[in-house]
Order: structure tokens, then sequence, then C-alpha cells
């Protein structure tokens, strides 16, 4: 069959069926608010916490708790450093450019999985960590040297390293091989507009 | 933008649908037509008419498709499915459908667009590419269809 005719065919056929399932306005609104909710909540659950563990770190100073004060004024500090990192990653790479040309949105892909494989490498530094060692110091500052901060030691390192294997999984599993394919689907373009 | 939103989709059902079933198995086509209404809807405001209407629902529709299949982790070739519609080898769509299928989710775009009748400089231009670029393309594809499937018949 003739590439004019086929053409021809390819709409006629899939013309006929008028299957429903097309998105209503009404449905991509609430399909939205859903996604903001769920981008803003880290940040909502933040900046309480933050104000929090603020005011609670200068009555533990006062009363002698230093160590505590210090881990809640560190585990504040934590809590913005969040809330800022997920917000910059944000704005850099938007989540409304898919009418961007093929080429461009690619690499703006590209770009925002990068940045997502750097954060997640990096995640022990500026999430768990500090989170981590905050809420440990916190407790362990009340407490003293206890069997009970001990074993709240071991859980804490315990959950640390869980949630570092996971990232260095997702990053493995998932975002190297969706970089790879997308080098690939690069590489094949910017090769025929050289040609 | 509702409004304006549903004229865009209802002249372009068809188009969607189409690319839809091509970037998704039988059971997920609907959820990657969802979401690219739901693309257009996000980014119909910020249409600024630099290019045609059906240009910029084909990047957007081509786009988010791309973005499906890798989100999903589908296969990109050949995708294990039976082409949509006819399961008939001597159906000359049949086999368009194979071959479609076994490409990967770019050279499926350029063909889908083609197939659409996108004339060239629109192709080139929902894809990044020089008119050029995408001549070279078009033909390398046909080229390998007909040898494929053409000859043998």
């Amino acid at each position: 069959m003739e590439w004019e005719r086929m053409r021809h065919e390819w709409q006629s056929r899939s013309a006929e069926t008028r299957e429903t399932g097309l998105a209503l306005p009404a449905d991509a609104a609430r399909l939205w608010r859903k996604i903001r909710l769920r981008d803003w909540m880290e940040t909502l659950v933040a900046i309480p916490m933050m104000l929090i563990l603020g005011i609670v770190a200068w009555p533990l100073w006062i009363a002698g708790f230093a160590l505590s004060a210090l881990s809640a004024a560190l585990l504040a500090a934590a809590c913005l450093l969040v809330a800022l990192r997920l917000r910059r990653a944000r704005r850099l790479f938007p989540a409304r450019e898919s009418d961007l040309p093929l080429l461009t949105f690619l690499r703006r892909e590209r770009g925002a999985l990068v940045h997502q494989r750097r954060m997640l490498a990096s995640v022990l530094w500026w999430y768990i960590g500090p989170l981590l060692l905050g809420a440990f110091g916190l407790f362990f500052g009340i407490r003293g040297l206890h069997w009970h901060s001990l074993a709240y030691l071991v859980v804490v390192l315990l959950v640390g390293f869980g949630v570092e294997r996971l990232n260095r999984f997702a990053v493995r599993n998932q975002i190297e091989p969706a970089i790879t394919a997308l080098d690939e689907q690069i590489r094949q373009l910017e090769e025929d507009d050289a040609d | 933008v509702n409004q304006a939103l549903e004229q865009v989709i209802e002249e372009n059902a068809g188009r969607l649908r189409r690319i839809a079933r091509q970037y998704a198995g039988e059971n997920d086509w609907q959820d990657l037509l969802q979401e690219i209404c739901f693309a257009l809807w996000r980014g119909l405001p910020g249409f600024q008419g630099r290019s045609n209407l059906s240009t910029w629902v084909f990047r957007v529709a081509v786009n988010t498709a791309l973005q499906f299949v890798r989100k999903r982790r589908l296969p990109t070739a050949p995708m294990t499915r039976e082409p949509v519609g006819s399961t008939d080898v001597d159906d000359p769509l049949g086999v368009l459908e194979a071959f479609l299928a076994e490409l990967d989710p770019v050279n499926r775009a350029v063909l889908l667009l083609d197939l659409e009748r996108l004339p060239r400089e629109e192709v080139a231009d929902v894809l990044g590419l020089s008119a050029g670029a995408v001549a070279v393309r078009m033909t390398r594809l046909r080229h390998r269809f007909n040898e494929q499937h053409v000859e043998e018949d």
C-alpha cells in the first residue's frame, strides 16, 4: 500500500472509534490541586516544625540542657534547609514545560534527573544526617548516657542507613536508566541535526 | 481556559487517542490520554500563538508520551503488545502498527507525526530539529518500513 493511502487509512480507522476517556477541565483542576498540595506538604510540615523547635531551643538552653537546645536548633535549621532545597528544585525545573520542542524538552528532563540524582546522592548531608543527628541529640541531651539513649542511637543509625540505601537503590535502578535512555534519545536527535 | 481546552480536545481527540495508543498498552493508554489532556490544560494559558495550535498540541502530546514511557519504564522497542485494532498480519495497518511498535519512542513520534499529515516544518518544530534533519529521518524510516514489509508482498 502506498504511503499516502496508508496515512488515509490510519486516520480513518482510528476515527471510527469514539471512546471516551478524555479529561474534563474540572478533573484536571482537581488533579492539579492535589499535586500542588503534595508538593507543598513537606514545606507545610517543615515550617511549623522549624518554629516549634526554634521556640523549644531557648527554654532548653535556659534550663541547662545545652546539647538538647543545640540539637533543637540544628533540627530547626535542617527543616528550613529541606524546605528551601525542595523549593529551589521546583523552581529550577517547573512542571509546566511540556510544550517545549522535543529536543529541548529531553535536555530539560535530563537536567532535572541529574539534579535529582545529585540531591539523592547528597541526601545524607542535607536531609537524613541533620534530622537524625538533631533528633538523637535532643533525646540524648535530656536522657543522658542511658541504655535508652544507646538504643535510640542504634535505631537512628539503622533508619539513616536504610533511607540512604533506598536512595542509592532508586538512583541505580530508576534515575540512572532514565538518564541513559534520555542520553540515547538526545544523541540520536543531535546526530540527525548535525547531518 | 476550560472552554478553550474543551475545544482543543474536541478538535484533536482522534490524534490524541492515536498517539496515546501507540505509547501505552491496551490497559493504560487511557491513563496516558488523561496525562496528555492534563498537560494541555496546564500549558494552554501559556500558549502564545508562536506556532500553530496543532503543532503545540502535538508537542505536548509527544513530550508527555515519551515521559510516560520513561516513568513507567515501558519497554521502548519492541513494545510487547498486540497491534491496536488488528492482529491480522496481512492487514497493512496491522503491519504498520507492528512496525511502529518496534521503533524507539523518538522514531515512533516522527512517523506518527507524518501519519497525522503534519507538514515537515511543523514536525521539525515539534522535535526541535531542522526540516532537513526531519526529512532525512523520515526517508530512512519509510525506507526501513518498505524494506521490512512492502517488498515481502
